[in-house]
Parts: C-alpha cells; sequence; structure tokens
C-alpha cells in the first residue's frame, strides 16, 4: 500500500481517537456545570 | 435514604484536565516517533490506540465489577457511583476500540466488520453495559437503582475474559496476543515500549477522567436527592395494592 494511503487511515484513526476524546471530556465538563449550577440555585 | 456522603459542594479541580491533556500528548508523541512495521507499514501505529483503547475498556468493567461488588456488600452509595462512572467510561472506550478496529480493518483485511468472535463478542459486550447505563435510568429511587446496576454489573465481567480470550480458544482473524504469551512478546522492542507508554498513558488518563465522572455522578446525586426531597406525594401514591390474601 502507498505510504501517503497509509498515513490518510493513521491520520483517521488518530482523528477519531483526539476528537472523541475531547468530545467525551467536554460533555462531563458541561454536565459538572450544569449539575453545579442546578445545585446552587437550589440552595 | 442514604445521602451521598460529602453534602457540601467542593470547588471543582482543574488539574485533572490537565492531566487527561498532557497523558494524550504523551501517547500522541511516542506513537508517532516509533518506526513503522515491516509489513503493515504507517498502519501499525493505529495499534497505538486501539489496544489502550481496549485494555481501558477491560479495566473500566473490572473497576465496575469491584464497584458494583463493594456496593452489595457495604451498602454505600460511593461505590455505586465508582461501578456507574467507571461503566460509563468503559462503554465509551469500547465504542472508541471498535471503531479503531474498523479504521484497521478496512485497509489491512479488506472490510470494516467481520463477525469473527473477537468482534462480535466484543460489540455484544457493548450492548450489555449499553444495558447496564440504560437499566439505572428506570428509577430515581439510589437505593434500588444501586442494587439492581450492582448485580449487573458483577455479572457482566465473565465477558472480559471472554472477549479476550476469545482470540485463543476459537479461531479468529483478529491477531493472537503479541506481548502477554508464555514464549515472550513477538514484537520489536522500540514498538513494545511504545505500547506500553501508550497503555500507561492511557490507564492516567482514565484515572483522571474518572476523577471528573465521580465528581459528575456525586452531583447527579445530590440533585436527585434535593428533588425528591421537594416533591409531593404523587398521584399513585394513594393506590393500595388489593390484599387478595385476605390479610393472611
Amino acid at each position: 500500500m502507498d505510504p501517503s494511503v497509509e498515513w490518510n487511515w493513521v491520520l483517521l484513526a488518530y482523528g477519531l481517537t483526539y476528537g472523541a476524546l475531547v468530545l467525551f471530556t467536554t460533555s462531563i465538563a458541561i454536565r459538572i456545570t450544569k449539575a453545579r449550577k442546578k445545585l446552587a440555585g437550589s440552595a | 435514604m442514604t445521602s451521598p456522603e460529602q453534602s457540601e459542594l467542593s470547588p471543582s479541580s482543574v488539574w485533572p484536565w490537565v492531566v487527561m491533556a498532557v497523558a494524550g500528548l504523551v501517547t500522541f508523541v511516542a506513537a508517532m516517533s516509533v518506526s513503522p512495521d515491516a509489513v503493515q507499514g504507517q498502519l501499525s501505529r493505529i495499534m497505538y490506540v486501539h489496544v489502550p483503547a481496549a485494555w481501558l475498556a477491560y479495566l473500566a468493567f473490572g473497576i465496575t465489577m469491584f464497584g458494583s461488588a463493594m456496593y452489595l456488600w457495604k451498602k454505600s452509595l460511593k461505590w455505586d457511583r465508582l461501578a456507574h462512572s467507571s461503566a460509563e467510561i468503559g462503554v465509551f472506550f469500547t465504542g472508541l476500540a471498535i471503531a479503531l478496529g474498523m479504521t484497521w480493518a478496512k485497509p489491512t483485511w479488506g472490510v470494516w466488520w467481520t463477525w469473527d468472535a473477537r468482534l462480535t463478542l466484543t460489540a455484544i459486550m457493548f450492548f450489555v453495559y449499553l444495558g447496564y447505563l440504560a437499566l439505572r435510568r428506570t428509577t430515581d429511587n439510589l437505593e434500588v437503582r444501586a442494587k439492581r446496576a450492582s448485580i449487573l454489573g458483577v455479572v457482566a465481567i465473565i465477558q472480559v475474559p471472554l472477549v479476550h480470550f476469545s482470540v485463543v480458544w476459537w479461531r479468529s482473524l483478529h491477531q493472537a496476543p503479541t506481548i502477554i504469551r508464555p514464549e515472550g512478546p513477538d514484537m520489536d522492542t522500540s514498538m513494545v515500549v511504545t505500547l506500553l507508554i501508550a497503555v500507561a498513558s492511557f490507564t492516567v488518563m482514565y484515572v483522571a477522567m474518572m476523577i471528573k465522572r465521580m465528581e459528575l455522578a456525586h452531583l447527579e446525586d445530590e440533585i436527585t436527592i434535593e428533588e425528591q426531597s421537594h416533591q409531593g406525594p404523587a398521584a399513585g401514591d394513594a393506590v393500595v395494592a388489593p390484599d387478595l390474601a385476605g390479610g393472611v
């Protein structure tokens, strides 16, 4: 296989990995912020 | 009802996010620095994220089992939160391992997916733990939820050895273990070291993720308790089940 084609697959895999990691950790951060706001509002 | 052990809100720490970013960076630098494989070429670099993702799925579900067993023993919600947090992270990394496996399979096997024992069992494990997360949403009662989820959390761990040893027990398109095997690693030392760095970095990332996810689980339990304390009786509460046994 042409090395440039191989690099395309590697790019896809790492894009997928780091993209998913950023989305997942951001979702945790957003949910924490929302939960803190909700608790602060009800206190 | 058992309340979360810590009732006052402590400030949210930033360092777990920093640790996650550094661990991700270390993996990337290590994976891009090592020489490519003689046969697979640059495609071998996918291994440095695919294998750690699969390892974290095993680890996370192992921690879910531990937290579930501890809840059933101690009846403390902190163990249920540990199990829940780890299960969500485990589902994430199982999905990531499957997606990365598909990205590796297409250029090497020629197909995105095949009904191989390893792949099929991993997909089943993914859906069973999605079921675990769904089961937790069936009730707002923290004790009932924790008990139901803990039983499934303990039982579901049987899938981890099934997935791992599937490549040994059945004829598989997926490669057999190359690192942990009686004859020693069947890989160049530089690749083994890079893979171990990636696995260690992902494990550190998991610990940092768990700290933040458990913080969220604690806050969610606080909200549930807060909401339930302000709720009046529900319409259905007035309905009493008929005493068909005649009071016996």
